[in-house]
C-alpha cells in the first residue's frame, strides 16, 4: 500500500473537537475532492485532510480552474484555424506526399477548404468564415496547430484526449487536477461535465479509474439529452418533499448517532452521516445553480439562448460559467457525436459550427467582463483533425497525425499560433505538440507538475503523462495570477493540519 | 536491487542498440553475462572482480585511445562507476534470463516434471522462492488458539504486546459469515437458530451450511470476476455485445458452488478446451467455456491499425494471466524490461507468443470474436444450413421485392421462409471462446513497436521462474503453461489465491496489494502464516484420482455431523455469554502442557487416521492446543481423500508430483477453496469483535497485525441484494443472460443512454446484471464496483453524496422501500411487531425499547404530516412506512458489517 499516513482512530469527542463547524474534517475531506482522500488500495484509509497531494499546487498556478469545451467526432483542422492556401493550388491533385501507413479509411485526391479565412483582431489570427464569433476573440486565442495523437479511431482518440490512454482506462485528465487541486466548493463536486458523450470510450473519458471516486467526473445528463432538461442523477426526490426528506434524515442521524455510541470512534462512520447531509444541501445548491432565472437577457442572448441553434451547446457554456464561479475545479462541455464528416463536410461542418460559434465567444466574452478569464482555463479541442484529402467527393477521414485545438485564458499567451502542420495540413510538422505534451502543459498552467503528480497503483506510481510529456513553455503568458487570498487561506488551513497532526 | 536499478538500464540503453539483440557491431553482445564473458572479435569484454582488466570498463572510462564506448558521448562518471563497481563485485547477473545466468547460480533447485520445472532462485524476491512450510509458533496464551492460523497471528500480537480483541458474539458472527460468504444478510430465523444451538460445533453448522448454500458461489465467483474483468461488452470504444460472455460468469459461480480444486480452475480458464477430453460432452462444454477467461478482456477493436489491435489484445491477457495467477505485472516488460522484477522483455514476449498462438479473433477487420459451440457437429452443421437456407430464402426474397417482380414467386418465398422458421432447429448454444491457433512464436519488438520486429523468441514461461531450459509444446502451449502455472512448487499460484481468501475475510491481505507480489508490492505482514496457508493449500491434491474430484462434493459438504466435531467446541461463544476461552477442551486443551513445537503441530499421520476413536484423541492432542481443529480436517481429509483420513499439518509436505500412481495419503486442502474458507472462518482471528482492546489501538492503529476484525461497508451488490432479501423481493434463479441485445451490436451508443433502465428493475441477484462497460448499473457504479475493465483485485471503499444521493432518491430504492413496507404490513397490523420485524431482517436482531419508541413518533409524525396535505390517513401511514423502511436501509448499522 503506498499511503502510510493513517489517522490513528481517536475518540469521537475529540475527532468532533478537531473539526470545523462541526463536520468531521475527515469525513467530510474524505468525501470531497479537496484532499486528496488517497483510499489508496482500498478500505479503511482515510486521508489525513491535506489539501490536494502535496499541499496544495506544486507551484503558482496561472490557472485556478479549467472549462473544456469538448467538439466530439473530429473537427477538421484545415477548416477552421489552420489554413493552407496550398489546398486551393494544388485541388484536386493527389497528395505529393506519402499517406499514413495505417488510415482510418481510403482517401483520394486533396481537397480544398469550402470556406475562406480572415484575419482577426489585433493579433490578425486567422479563423475560418465558420467561426466568425470565436474569430471576435482571436486575441485571447492560443491555437496550437501541431497537435498529434496515436488513434485513428474515434473511440482510441477520445480516450487517449481525455486520459492520455487510447488502450488502457486510466484516469481522466480532469480526475488527475481534481485529485491534485481539490474542489473550492464543498457543496459541489470537483469535477462536472455536462452533457457527456456515452459512446467512444464513454464513461472512461471522465472516469476516475484507480484515482479516488471522488475525483469522478459527476454527470448533468447526458449526450442524448437536451440541456434544459439535463441535471445531477438523482438530485430531486420524485416523491418525497424537503420538508419530509428532512424528517427522515433527522432520524437517520440520531439511528447513526445511536449506532456509533455502540460501534466505537470510526471516521467512516463518521463520513457517512456527513455525506448524508452533504447530498441533502447539494440537493439545494445544485438545481439552483442551473436555474437560469437569475441571468439578464442580454446575457442569455450572449450566449445564444435566444436562438433554438445555439440554445442547446450556449446553456451549456452558461452553465459552465456559473459551475466556475462557485468553485468546480473542472467543468466540461460536449457538443455530441456530430462533427464526424465522412461525407457532406460543407453542409454539416457548416451546421455544427453554427451551434457552438457564437455560445463560446459568449462564454469568453462573459468570463473576461466578469474578469474571471485571467484564472479559468479554456480547453477547445477534438479527438483528431481530418484528413486534408478527400474522402468520397466530399468529405474529410480521420486525421490524428496533425490537428488543431486551442487555449484561452488563465496563463496562455493570446492571439498566437503554435506549431504548423506540412503544407497541406496532414502532419504535424513544427514544434510538434503531442497529447502528452498538451496534458503536461494543462497541469504547468493548473500549478502542478505532470512528472510528480503520481498515484500509486498496481505496484507503481502512475502520471497522466505516463514517462512522456513536456510542457510547452512558448505558449504560457509571462505573467501569473496573483496568489489570491483563498488559496492562501486554504494553505494555512493545511498548515494547521499538519499541525495538528504532529501534535 | 543494484543491477535491475543501475546496471542493466545502462547497458541496455546505452549498449545494446549496437551490441544487442538486433546488432552485434563488434560481434558483442551486451545483453547478458555469458555473452560478455564470452565477448567479441576483440576477445572477452569482462573479467569478474577486476574492473581494470575489463575491456569493458576500459572502454566506457576511455582508457584506451584505441576503443572508447560509447562512440558519441561518454557515460556519466556516476554511471561509470556503477558499471566499476558492479564489475567489482564479480559482475553478478542475478535474473536468470533467457540468455544470461547466475553468477553463482548457489541455491538453485530445478525439478523437472515431464518438461515443467519450476526454479527456486534463492537469491530473489521474497515471492519468487518456493513456499516452505513453517513451523507453528509458540505462544503464551495458548487458550486463545483454536487453529494454527491464531498461533501465527498471536505470536505477531505477543511479540508487540497486544491483546487479541474479544469475541464478537453470535448475532455479529453469523451477519459477518453470512454476508462474507454468501453477500446475503441471515434470516431472523437463521440468526435465532444459531442463537438457540448450545451444540458445541454450533459454529462450524453455520459456517458448514453457508458453504454449502449456492449463495456462495455467487458471492465469490462475483469477487473472482473482479479478477478477471468481466464484461458483457467489450469496451474501450464501440461497446459491442458479447451475447455469450454470461455463460462464463455462470461457469465460474459453478465452479466455486461445486469447490473446483483451484488447480483444475486455473487449468480450465487458461487451456480447458486443451485438457483430455472426458467422456461427458458437457463436462467438455464447461471446460470451453471456462476458456472466456481469456475473452472477455476490453477490446479496441475499432482501430485501425489491426496489428496494434491484436497486440494489444494479446497484452491485456498477459496482464491478465500474470496478475490474476501470479500477482505478477509482467505486462510491464512488453516495451523493455521490467524495470523492478526480474522479467525480461523476452520473457513477456516469450509467453505473448501462446497467447498469439491462441485464437482470441477470428476477424479483426469485421469484429469477429471466437465464439465455439457446445454442441456435437452434426447439430451445429445442420443448424447452419437451416440458417444459410433461411438467409438465402429471405434475401432473395427482399430482392425481388425491392424490383416487385415475379408475386407468385414471391409468395412461394413467403411461405417457404415461415415453414423454415417453423421446422427451426433449436439454437445452438456458443460460449466465448478461445481456440487453439497456429504455433507461431512472436517476435521481440524493439520499444514494444510492432513495426520494428526484432528476432522471434520462442515461447515459454518466465525464466526466473521457469528456468532456461527450453519447453516443448504440443500445441500454443497453453495448456502447458497451465500446467506449470499449478505444479505443487509454483511459488507464487498457492501464494496469491489463499492470500486473496483471505483479504476477503479480513479486509487486507497478508500482501496488501493483492495484485502484486512484485518488489514494489509490499511484503507480507505475516510471512510464515501466508506461506503455512499456501502450503495447506496445494498439500492433498495427491489424494484425488487422476479423474479427479469435484463434482458432488458440494453435497457431500453439506453433511458436516461427524464424529470429528463432536465435544470439540471448546471455547465457542455462546450466544452473547461470557467468552469461555478453552473451557471445555478436554484432554486437548487441559492436558496441553507440551509447547507447540516446531514439526510436531497438529496431527500427524497416524493420529489423523485413527481420528475416530473418541477415546484417542484426547491422547493425540496433547502436543496442541487445537487439536480439535486439527481432527475436523482430518476428518474433512477423510471425505474428500476418498478415506485415507491424514491431517493437515505434516512436516512432510511437498512430496512433488501433481499425479501419484495411487491415491496415496493425502494432506491438506487440496486446492479445495471452500476448505480454506472453513480453515479461516473456525479460527479465533476471524470470530474476534471489531472492538479493540484498548491498550491495542496504539500499537496496532493499522490493525496490520490484525489485534481485531476490520469493520467493512456492504459492496454494491450486497446493498442491492441485502435489500431485495429483507422485501422479499429476491429471485434466487441462477445463471442466463437478461440482456436482450443482439450479438455484435452495440450497447452503448448517444442514442441508447437508457437502454437498460428497464434491465435493471429485475429482482435477480445483481451478480446476474448485465456489465456494460462504459455504462455500468448506476448503484455499482457509485458504490466502488470492480472497473470491469481493469483487473481488480481490490474495491475500495469511498463515500461520495452522489452514494446518499441515490439512498435518498432513486426511484428504485424508494420502489423497495414500498414493497417493504408492503411485506411488513402483512406481518402484523401493529406497528410495533412490524418495527420488531423490520429491525430483526434489517440488522438481526430486535429494536432496544428507545428505538421502538423513536420508531414509533417518527411514523406517527411522518404520517401526520403527510395527511395536513388531505391525504387519507391509510395511505399517509404507508407513506410514512415507506419512509422509515428507507431509513433503514441508509443507516450504517445496515450498511456496515461489523
Amino acid at each position: 500500500m503506498s499511503c502510510n499516513r493513517f489517522l490513528p482512530l481517536i475518540s469521537r469527542r475529540q475527532f468532533l473537537q478537531d473539526s470545523c463547524c462541526g463536520i468531521g474534517l475527515v469525513g467530510l475531506a474524505a468525501l470531497l475532492g479537496d484532499t486528496a482522500a488517497r483510499a489508496a488500495s482500498g478500505p479503511s484509509v482515510i486521508s489525513t485532510g491535506r489539501e490536494g497531494i502535496s499541499g496544495g499546487p506544486h507551484f503558482r498556478p496561472r490557472a485556478k480552474r479549467l472549462i473544456f469545451l469538448f467538439m466530439h467526432g473530429g473537427v477538421s483542422q484545415v477548416d477552421t484555424f489552420d489554413p493552407k492556401p496550398m489546398l486551393r493550388k494544388l485541388h484536386g491533385q493527389p497528395l505529393p506526399i506519402p499517406k499514413p501507413k495505417v488510415q482510418f479509411a481510403q482517401t483520394n485526391n486533396l481537397l480544398q477548404s469550402p470556406w475562406e479565412f480572415r484575419r482577426y483582431g489585433q493579433s490578425g489570427l486567422p479563423v475560418s468564415d465558420l467561426f466568425p464569433h470565436v474569430g471576435s476573440c482571436a486575441d485571447d486565442l492560443c491555437v496550437i496547430r501541431s497537435l498529434y495523437l496515436d488513434q485513428s479511431a474515434h473511440g482510441g482518440a477520445n480516450l487517449q484526449l481525455h486520459t492520455g490512454s487510447g488502450m488502457f482506462i486510466r484516469p481522466s485528465m480532469s480526475s488527475w487536477l481534481v485529485y491534485g487541486l481539490g474542489t473550492e466548493n464543498r457543496n459541489l463536486p470537483g469535477f462536472i461535465t455536462i452533457c457527456p458523450t456515452l459512446a467512444h470510450g464513454g464513461v472512461q473519458n471522465f472516469g476516475n479509474a484507480f484515482l479516488p471516486a471522488n475525483t469522478q467526473g459527476t454527470r448533468i445528463g447526458n449526450a442524448s439529452v437536451p440541456s434544459s432538461q439535463a441535471s445531477v442523477r438523482n438530485i430531486r426526490n420524485p416523491e418525497v418533499n424537503t420538508g419530509l426528506q428532512r424528517r427522515q434524515l433527522d432520524l437517520l442521524r440520531r439511528m447513526n448517532e445511536d449506532h456509533l455510541g455502540q460501534a466505537g470512534a470510526d471516521p467512516r462512520l463518521e463520513g457517512q452521516v456527513q455525506s448524508f447531509e452533504l447530498a441533502f444541501r447539494m440537493q439545494t445548491e445544485a438545481p439552483e445553480l442551473m436555474d437560469l432565472k437569475d441571468e439578464t437577457p442580454e446575457t442569455l442572448r450572449l450566449y445564444g439562448l435566444d436562438n433554438p441553434v445555439t440554445e442547446n451547446f450556449g446553456r451549456q457554456c452558461l452553465m459552465a460559467r456559473r459551475f466556475a464561479e462557485r468553485g468546480v475545479r473542472v467543468i466540461q462541455c460536449t457538443h455530441s457525436y456530430k462533427w464526424d464528416q465522412h461525407s457532406k463536410l460543407k453542409q454539416d461542418h457548416e451546421k455544427n459550427a453554427a451551434e457552438v460559434d457564437l455560445p463560446i465567444a459568449g462564454l469568453l466574452k462573459d468570463l473576461k467582463r466578469r474578469g474571471m478569464l485571467d484564472e479559468t482555463l479554456v480547453l477547445w479541442a477534438t479527438e483528431f483533425g481530418r484528413t486534408p484529402t478527400a474522402q468520397g467527393t466530399d468529405g474529410r477521414d480521420h486525421n490524428p497525425h496533425g490537428f488543431s485545438v486551442w487555449l484561452a485564458g488563465g496563463g496562455v499567451k493570446g492571439g498566437t499560433a503554435y506549431g504548423s502542420t506540412d503544407e497541406w495540413g496532414y502532419y504535424a510538422a513544427e514544434n510538434k505538440v503531442h497529447i502528452h505534451d498538451l496534458h503536461a502543459t494543462i497541469l504547468h498552467l493548473m500549478g502542478l507538475d505532470h512528472t510528480r503528480l503520481t498515484y500509486r497503483h498496481a505496484g507503481r506510481d502512475f502520471r497522466l503523462t505516463d514517462v512522456f510529456g513536456h510542457v510547452v513553455e512558448p505558449i504560457l503568458a509571462r505573467r501569473p495570477i496573483s496568489f489570491d487570498r483563498r488559496t492562501t487561506r486554504r494553505t494555512q488551513r493545511a498548515q494547521r493540519t499538519r499541525r495538528t497532526e504532529r501534535a | 536491487m543494484f543491477f535491475e536499478s543501475k546496471v542493466r538500464p545502462l547497458l541496455l540503453e546505452k549498449c545494446a542498440t549496437c551490441h544487442g539483440p538486433k546488432l552485434q557491431q563488434g560481434r558483442l553482445r551486451v545483453d547478458s553475462r555469458e555473452a560478455l564473458l564470452k565477448g567479441g572479435a576483440n576477445g572477452p569484454t569482462l573479467v569478474p572482480g577486476d574492473p581494470e582488466a575489463s575491456p569493458l570498463i576500459r572502454a566506457l572510462s576511455h582508457m584506451d585511445p584505441g576503443l572508447k564506448m560509447p562512440p558519441d558521448r561518454k557515460l556519466r562518471p556516476d554511471q561509470i562507476a556503477d558499471l566499476t563497481a558492479w564489475v567489482k563485485m564479480g559482475a553478478p547477473w542475478p535474473t536468470p534470463g533467457g540468455k544470461g545466468s547466475g553468477a553463482g547460480g548457489k541455491g538453485r533447485l530445478t525439478i523437472d516434471n515431464s518438461q515443467l520445472s519450476i526454479v527456486n532462485s534463492g537469491g530473489t524476491h521474497w515471492a519468487f522462492r518456493s513456499v516452505k512450510r513453517p513451523g507453528i509458533p509458540l505462544v503464551r496464551n495458548r487458550a486463545w488458539v483454536k487453529s494454527p492460523i491464531d498461533a501465527f497471528v498471536l505470536a505477531g500480537l505477543e511479540k508487540a504486546g497486544v491483546k487479541p480483541a474479544m469475541p464478537a458474539d453470535r448475532r455479529t458472527l453469523i451477519r459477518r459469515a453470512t454476508f462474507d460468504l454468501t453477500g446475503l444478510p441471515p434470516t431472523p430465523g437463521e440468526v435465532d437458530a444459531f442463537l438457540a444451538d448450545r451444540s458445541p460445533n454450533a459454529w462450524e453448522k453455520v459456517v458448514d451450511r453457508l458453504l454449502a448454500s449456492p449463495r456462495y458461489g455467487e458471492k465469490w465467483g462475483r469477487y473472482w470476476l473482479d479478477c478477471v474483468r468481466y464484461a458483457d461488452t467489450n469496451g474501450l470504444d464501440e461497446n459491442y455485445h458479447y451475447a455469450y460472455a454470461w455463460r462464463y460468469r455462470d461457469y465460474v459461480i459453478d465452479a466455486f458452488n461445486r469447490d473446483l480444486p483451484y488447480d483444475r480452475f486455473v487449468q480450465e480458464q487458461l487451456a480447458g478446451d486443451l485438457q483430455p477430453p472426458s467422456p461427458e460432452p458437457q463436462e467438455n462444454y464447461r471446460r470451453i467455456t471456462a476458456t472466456g477467461f481469456l475473452m472477455v478482456g476490453p477490446k479496441l477493436l475499432a482501430n485501425p491499425d489491426k496489428q496494434q489491435v491484436l497486440l494489444d489484445i494479446i497484452d491485456e491477457q498477459v496482464d491478465v494471466t500474470s496478475r490474476v495467477f501470479m500477482g505478477v505485472t509482467l505486462s510491464c516488460a512488453r516495451c523493455h524490461d521490467h524495470k523492478f522484477d526480474p522479467f525480461t522483455q523476452r520473457d513477456y514476449t516469450a509467453f505473448a507468443g501462446i497467447l498469439k498462438s491462441t485464437r482470441t479473433m477470428i476477424s479483426l477487420k469485421d469484429r469477429k470474436w471466437s465464439e465455439v459451440p457446445l454442441a456435437p457437429a452434426d447439430v451445429v452443421a445442420q443448424a447452419e444450413a437451416h440458417q444459410k437456407a433461411l438467409d438465402e430464402a429471405k434475401k432473395t426474397l427482399q430482392g425481388l421485392q425491392k424490383k416487385k417482380a415475379e408475386p407468385a414467386r414471391q409468395q412461394e418465398l413467403e411461405a417457404r421462409i415461415a415453414a423454415l422458421e417453423k421446422s427451426a432447429p433449436p439454437p445452438v448454444p456458443y460460449a466465448l471462446a478461445v481456440i487453439d491457433g497456429e504455433p507461431e512464436d512472436l517476435p521481440l519488438y524493439i520499444r514494444g513497436d510492432h513495426n520494428q520486429p526484432a528476432a522471434p523468441v520462442k515461447r515459454g514461461f518466465p525464466a526466473v521462474l521457469a528456468g532456461n531450459s527450453p519447453q516443448t509444446f504440443r500445441g500454443s502451449g497453453r495448456l502447458e503453461f497451465a500446467r506449470w502455472l499449478t505444479h505443487p512448487e509454483h511459488p507464487l499460484t498457492a501464494r496469491v489465491m489463499v492470500n486473496r481468501v483471505w483479504q476477503g475475510h479480513f479486509g487486507r491481505g497478508l500482501v496488501a496489494t493483492s495484485d502484486n507480489f512484485g518488489s514494489l508490492g509490499e511484503k507480507p505482514t505475516h510471512p510464515e502464516l501466508l506461506d503455512w496457508l499456501a502450503s495447506s493449500f496445494v498439500a492433498g491434491a495427491g489424494g484425488r484420482g487422476a479423474g479427479g474430484r469435484g463434482y458432488g462434493v458440494q453435497a457431500e459438504y453439506g453433511s458436516t455431523e461427524g464424529t470429528g466435531a463432536r465435544g470439540l467446541g471448546a471455547g465457542e461463544p455462546v450466544g452473547q455469554e461470557k467468552y469461555r476461552a478453552a473451557k471445555g477442551k478436554g484432554a486437548g486443551a487441559k492436558g496441553a502442557g507440551v509447547p507447540v513445537e516446531r514439526n510436531r503441530y497438529g496431527l500427524s499421520r497416524r493420529r489423523g487416521a485413527r481420528v475416530k476413536g473418541a477415546g484417542e484423541r484426547g491422547a493425540l492432542l496433547t502436543a496442541t492446543a487445537f487439536g480439535s481443529r486439527g481432527s475436523h480436517y482430518a476428518l474433512r481429509n477423510t471425505r474428500y481423500a476418498g478415506g485415507s483420513g491424514y491431517a493437515i499439518g505434516s512436516t512432510h509436505y511437498g512430496s512433488p508430483g501433481p499425479q501419484p500412481p495411487t491415491p496415496g495419503p493425502a494432506e491438506g486442502l487440496g486446492w479445495s477453496t471452500k476448505r480454506l474458507h472453513k480453515l479461516i472462518l473456525m479460527s479465533n482471528t476471524y470470530r474476534m469483535s471489531n472492538r479493540p482492546d484498548p491498550a491495542a489501538m496504539g500499537k496496532d492503529p493499522e490493525n496490520r497485525l490484525y489485534s481485531r476484525f476490520e469493520r467493512r461497508r456492504l459492496q454494491g451488490e450486497e446493498i442491492r441484494d441485502a435489500i431485495l432479501a429483507i422485501n422479499g423481493r429476491l429471485d434466487l434463479k441462477m445463471g442466463g443472460s437478461i440482456l436482450d441485445f443482439p450479438n455484435f451490436t452495440r450497447v452503448t451508443t448517444d442514442d441508447s443512454s437508457d437502454f437498460a433502465a428497464k434491465v435493471y428493475e429485475t429482482p435477480r441477484r445483481t451478480v446476474y446484471l448485465p456489465v456494460v462497460r462504459n455504462s455500468l448499473f448506476e448503484l455499482l457504479e457509485l458504490f466502488d464496483f470492480a472497473d470491469p475493465s481493469a483487473v481488480t483485485t481490490r474495491r475500495s471503499e469511498t463515500v461520495v453524496p452522489t452514494q446518499a444521493l441515490f439512498l435518498m432518491n432513486h426511484p428504485l430504492v424508494l420502489e423497495w422501500a414500498r414493497e417493504w413496507a408492503g411485506a411488513l404490513e402483512a406481518v402484523a397490523a401493529e406497528d410495533r411487531v412490524r418495527i420488531t420485524e423490520a429491525f430483526r431482517r434489517a440488522y438481526g436482531r430486535p429494536p432496544r425499547p428507545d428505538e421502538l419508541d423513536r420508531g414509533l413518533r417518527f411514523l406517527g409524525e411522518y404520517a401526520a404530516e403527510v395527511a395536513k396535505s388531505g391525504t387519507a390517513r391509510d395511505e399517509a401511514r404507508r407513506k410514512a412506512w415507506q419512509s422509515y423502511c428507507q431509513i433503514l436501509f441508509c443507516s450504517n448499522e445496515f450498511l456496515y458489517v461489523d
